[in-house]
């Protein structure tokens, strides 16, 4: 229910920003009913005790009832779950029962693979004195699994997670990779940016690339970052907090170019460094 | 009785005993003694085996193991009860003749009983298809079911551009954090964006590396904030931004020269000046013509110049290739008319 009016009104949004013309109506009012028929069945009625019994669920004791929030659901094009493990059987037994969950809560696993495994080697003296020549050898080898599933929401998700990890063996790392799919309704941003702002949007792009090519992302950089970010916030650019998205009047927007010219000298000294 | 005779006399050696080891209380030991004194009814082998215990000093009685659990199972018995979470192997509640470890010469793998091999392996015992299933069932309510209108990726894709990538990480460790988490990858197709031509163009330039031209791909990721969100609000500000900019002619961009450009342009080139050069000298060895606009056009018009200008772009931007040259070779044959 709640999914189905967010997509709605974020397909609008997308197709006004994107293609530059409102969605046919039709075309609204038929992806509307599609997922609001797919939805039906997904409003859980409330649990009562009897219905507990039915299922022959007698000692969750906490089960609550099921509530549906407002808050729109996330919907993730893939789930991609990594196990990393140094026993290749735990891990076999480890995907058949994420593999049967996934198929029991009703997602569509798209492949379960095998990748290569990662051996670590290490060669060290065999003795405490002496003895250059005789050396040990150890390897450690890291066994990986991974399973896929494909076009699930964020509640689903969210469930097969928790009951996957909470059945994690001993001895069993997870690497859980979600890609949404957003909408770029967030996007939309109304004020006009003079010659001078552009000159304080190179210097930000110039810093992403600079401290991803940093691999240890050490704490200088982390504060330097957030330094810049604060220093930038001054001027209204500020992307970390949630009111600088910009449907804005008037009225910000003057106030921003009054700050631009202002740190214009700012950010001149920002190119030359 | 018995009982009665024998407490007083030993009440002294229970003393002793409650010193040595203060485990058990004295109306314990004391019963206990009095329960072997029935059984063996006589004072003496009671104190002999009283004195043996104490001088030994701790010595629990072994007690006798009772039938393992597995003699008592029935082949349908719910295995949810007997495993309803993880734990350890435990050999007597097992039912399977299960062997684990290295054989010893000309033998075979030991035996689950005191198997250490069996215990420290994780096992899946709490999680048979039955429990599974039960488990889902209870679970199911909480999941919710993904629109049927987008049942394809390409479906996804075209309705959600913009498609943003995130890690997380359950590991065990001195730590729970790992910091790859705030890491996030923004990625959406250019075709799917409403630039036109020099708002592409530029939106390229702006991004460098970010793009890559075979997927026409542009990919933005951010790490440079400490939290997640931060750093997905970051990713769409610096979308916003490229796109924004794009679309805007700065006065600078008047000066863009022909090596800024990102594709080869016959127009203006030195390419399309030599062969007009040559086509007129080709004219005026034959007749007396004056140079004019009009014959300019004319000769740019011409089917062959077209073909020659269709092979040299595709020279120079599709990279050289055997059947582009042979093309190219038609090409200037035909202008000269070999």
């Amino acid at each position: 229910m709640a999914a189905c009016v967010w997509s709605v009104r974020s397909v609008r949004v997308l197709s006004e920003i994107i293609h530059g013309h409102v969605l046919p109506a039709a075309a609204a009012v038929r992806h509307q009913a599609g997922s609001s028929r797919s939805l039906h069945g997904a409003r859980a009625p409330a649990v009562s005790a009897r219905h507990l019994k039915q299922l022959g669920v007698t000692s969750l004791r906490s089960l609550s009832q099921v509530s549906l929030s407002e808050e729109p659901d996330a919907l993730y094009q893939k789930l991609s779950v990594r196990v990393k493990g140094h026993d290749r059987s735990v891990l076999d037994s480890f995907e058949f029962f994420a593999s049967l969950a996934a198929r029991e809560l009703g997602l569509s696993l798209e492949r379960a693979f095998e990748p290569r495994k990662h051996t670590e080697k290490l060669t060290l003296l065999k003795s405490v004195h002496i003895f250059k020549k005789h050396r040990v050898q150890y390897e450690t080898r890291t066994h990986h699994r991974t399973i896929e599933i494909s076009r699930v929401t964020g509640s689903s998700a969210r469930v097969y997670l928790e009951y996957i990890q909470r059945n994690l063996p001993e001895g069993v790392a997870m690497e859980v990779t979600k890609v949404t799919a957003a909408s770029a309704g967030q996007t939309q941003s109304c004020f006009s940016i003079t010659h001078s702002a552009c000159l304080l949007y190179r210097p930000l792009l110039k810093r992403s690339r600079n401290t991803s090519r940093n691999r240890c992302g050490t704490r200088a950089n982390w504060s330097r970052a957030v330094s810049e970010q604060h220093t930038v916030s001054a001027a209204g650019l500020c992307p970390l907090t949630a009111d600088s998205h910009p449907n804005c009047d008037r009225q910000s927007v003057c106030v921003y170019m009054e700050t631009v010219k202002q740190m214009h000298l700012f950010s001149f000294l920002y190119i030359i460094k | 009785m018995a009982a009665s005779v024998t407490r007083p006399a030993l009440s002294s050696l229970c003393k002793i005993n409650s010193n040595i080891n203060g485990i058990y209380s004295l109306t314990s030991f004391s019963r206990r003694i009095s329960i072997s004194s029935v059984l063996s009814t006589s004072a003496v082998t009671t104190e002999t085996e009283a004195a043996g215990r104490g001088v030994r000093g701790q010595r629990r009685s072994k007690r006798q193991a009772g039938e393992p659990r597995t003699e008592r199972m029935t082949v349908d018995q719910d295995w949810t009860a007997v495993y309803p979470t993880a734990a350890s192997f435990k050999p007597s509640a097992v039912p399977l003749p299960v062997r684990m470890g290295y054989p010893v010469k000309r033998g075979v793998p030991p035996a689950k009983k005191g198997n250490l091999e069996l215990i420290k392996i994780p096992n899946f015992l709490h999680l048979t298809p039955v429990a599974i299933k039960k488990h889902c069932e209870a679970l199911k309510q909480f999941c919710t079911e993904w629109p049927s209108a987008l049942d394809s990726d390409e479906k996804c894709v075209k309705h959600f551009p913009i498609q943003v990538q995130s890690k997380e990480f359950v590991s065990a460790g001195l730590s729970l954090r790992n910091p790859d988490v705030r890491i996030v990858t923004l990625k959406v197709k250019l075709s799917s964006l409403n630039l036109d031509d020099h708002a592409r163009k530029k939106m390229i330039k702006l991004s460098e590396e970010r793009y890559c031209k075979d997927t026409d791909t542009l990919t933005i990721t951010t790490d440079s904030c400490p939290l997640r969100q931060q750093n997905y609000d970051y990713a769409m500000y610096l979308l916003t931004v490229l796109y924004h900019e794009s679309w805007k002619t700065e006065a600078w961009e008047q000066e863009k020269t022909r090596a800024d450009m990102e594709e080869y342009e016959w127009e203006d080139s030195p390419s399309q000046k030599k062969v007009l050069d040559t086509l007129l000298r080709m004219r005026a060895l034959g007749a007396k013509d004056e140079v004019e606009e009009g014959t300019r056009e004319e000769l740019l018009g011409q089917p062959a110049v077209q073909e020659y200008r269709d092979t040299m772009l595709r020279l120079k931007n599709e990279g050289e290739t055997e059947e582009n040259l042979q093309q190219y070779k038609e090409a200037v044959k035909k202008l000269f008319n070999i």
